[in-house]
This record gives C-alpha cells, structure tokens and sequence, in this order.
C-alpha cells in the first residue's frame, strides 16, 4: 500500500515537472501576431521605413505631444526599461513615436518632445490622414478626437488605444506592451530578444 | 458699520485659519509632484497621495495656481479600448484612507502652462475642497 502511495506520489510528481516544463517552453516561444509590417514616416531626420530599424529591437507607441499624462509616461517608462539593459546593449534598441495628431506635430515639435525623454528616441510623422489612418489599422491602434465642454474646437483632445509593441530585428510584432507595464518588464522584454 | 465690517473682517480671517488649520491636521499629502514636460507642450499633469486620517469625507472640488491658464481635476477611463481623459467634479477623498492622484488615474490637470516649466522648482497650487476649505502646497516639478 505504501509502495504505491509511494509510486503515485513520484508519477503525480514527474507530470507536474513535466507540465511546468511544456508552460515555460510556451512562455518562451515567441509568439505571432497577425497585425504589424512596413510602414513609411517622415521624422525629423528624413523619410524612413521600419525595415530600416532591422538591425535593431524595436518599440513603437502611438500618441501625442499634447497629451499630458498617457504618452509621457509610455515615454518615460521606455527610457527607465532600457537603462536598466547593459549599455552595450542600449543602442540595439530603437523608440518610434508615432504622431496621432500631425495636424499640431509637426517634425520640430516631435523631435524636442523625444528627445525630452532620449535623444535616440525617434518622432514619426505621417500627414497624409489616409496613409496614417491605413498605419493605424495595420497596428491596430484606435483614436478619436474629442473636444472638451466649454473649449474651442483648436482644444481638442485625443482618446487613444494605449498599447505599445515591441518588434523583432525580422520586423515582426513579438509582444503587446499594455500601459502601465514596469521597465523592469519591459526590460525583461527587451532582454528576451536582444 | 467700519468697525463692524473689520470684525467680520477678522473673524473671516479666523474662520480661514481655522479651516486650514483642520485640514491640515485631518489631511496627510505626500509624493507631490508636477510632470516636467518638454517646453513645446503648454500643459502638463500633477500628482500626490491624500491620506484622510479623519473619520470624515473630504471632497475635492478645485484647483488654483499661477502655472496655468486653466487649471482642473481628471482622470482616465478605459472604454471602447482606449483611455480617455475627461475633467472630474470633485475627487473623493474618503474617511481613513489614502486616494492617489497618479499616473493613469485622477490627476491634477494644468493647461495652457503660463511659465516655463524647471526641474525641481516648486509651484503653489491651492486644493480647494467642497466645504470651502483650502490649502496651499509648494509642489516641485519633477521628472517622472
């Protein structure tokens, strides 16, 4: 009886360890999304594409200079996540910011208000609303303007999706970055496909 | 009537003093600080942690202050998968307990900035509650 007890005991133990082992090869494996790809901006150092950020990790964040809480702490936390990596390490990775507001960003804004939070950091402008708006779905990114009760129509302000991603050096989305995440997160991302 | 009127006047000041007074004993503030933000944005968000000790609820109904042409009380809701920041009546700072204004959630809102922003100078800003009672704290403005 014992010896059984014993037997059970050792079998429920191995699949335990087993299981463990298949949920972290799962938590490792990277995943695939179906949204992402190439996409052209102008920035403040000329047109580029993301296929240009190959060699590199890549965030991006979808905002606007104006907001005064959501996108700075996006920036902020990126800036904190990746100076938490070796340095060798930091310039493999690459911050795109991309305008939801080209109307009021223009490249000068974009370039003072990233280079706020890292000179690395790159503004993206896109000011065709059809070309941004055919980004914007490919990313899976929704925005509304709104203008507040009792401001002018100038004073609008942005709703936003407030997701990041992170995308691989094959240009491919690798991980949703959800708002509010740590840098200590953000750099185990990062870690992770360095 | 002149000396009526400096006795209003006196107890006016003594109601007031009273007033602050309380809430400085029944309010706790702490981590207060205001968003450094780059010089090309004119508006930028301000923080702290409330602690009521009282068994009393305070409510938040205002803010002044010289930094801004408009300064008010917001938060953030989540609807339709994106956050949307919207201007708040009052903020409730309920009886033995600790409300934060932060980051993603209720926050001190000040547009149309009317000084530069620097790092690590203080900003008076006067909290004014339902009651009619006030308080002015010195708020440093940080990077955050």
């Amino acid at each position: 009886m014992k010896k059984h007890l014993l037997i059970g005991f050792f079998v429920g133990l191995c699949v335990f360890f087993v299981g463990l082992g298949i949920m972290t090869f799962l938590n490792q494996s990277h995943q695939e999304y179906s949204i992402g790809g190439e996409f052209k901006a102008m920035s403040p150092k000329g047109e580029v594409a993301l296929s240009d950020f190959h060699e590199k990790i890549t965030m991006i964040f979808f905002g606007f200079t104006y907001c005064p809480d959501i996108c700075p702490t996006t920036l902020s936390t990126m800036n904190k996540a990746i100076k938490r990596l070796p340095e060798e390490k930091r310039d493999q990775v690459q911050v795109l910011f991309m305008t939801l507001d080209p109307k009021r960003d223009t490249l000068d804004k974009l370039k003072e208000y990233t280079g706020f939070f890292n000179p690395q950091f790159l503004g993206l402008r896109i000011a065709d609303e059809l070309k941004l708006n055919a980004v914007l779905k490919q990313y899976a990114v929704t925005y509304k303007s709104f203008v507040p009760e009792g401001k002018s129509a100038e004073e609008y302000t942005l709703d936003h999706s407030t997701q990041s991603y992170l995308i691989g050096k094959d240009g491919k989305i690798r991980e949703v970055i959800h708002h509010g995440s740590s840098p200590q997160h953000i750099a185990k991302l990062l870690e992770r496909y360095l | 009537m002149k000396k009526t009127l400096i006795c209003i006047f006196i107890l006016s000041l003594f109601f007031n003093a009273s007033f602050a007074s309380r809430i400085s004993q029944d309010l706790e503030f702490s981590n207060l600080r205001i968003r450094l933000m780059p010089a090309v944005v004119l508006n930028t968000a301000g923080f702290m942690e409330i602690r009521n000790k009282s068994s009393k609820d305070y409510y938040l109904v205002k803010i002044e202050s010289q930094l801004a042409a408009s300064n008010e009380l917001h938060t953030h809701i989540t609807e339709d998968g994106m956050m949307k920041m919207r201007e708040v009546s009052e903020i409730k700072i309920s009886a033995n307990s600790t409300t934060s204004l932060k980051p993603g959630s209720f926050h001190m809102m000040f547009m149309k900035l009317k000084k530069k922003l620097v790092e690590n100078e203080s900003e008076a800003v006067t909290l004014v509650f339902r009651s009619g009672e006030k308080i002015t704290l010195d708020i440093p403005i940080k990077k955050i």
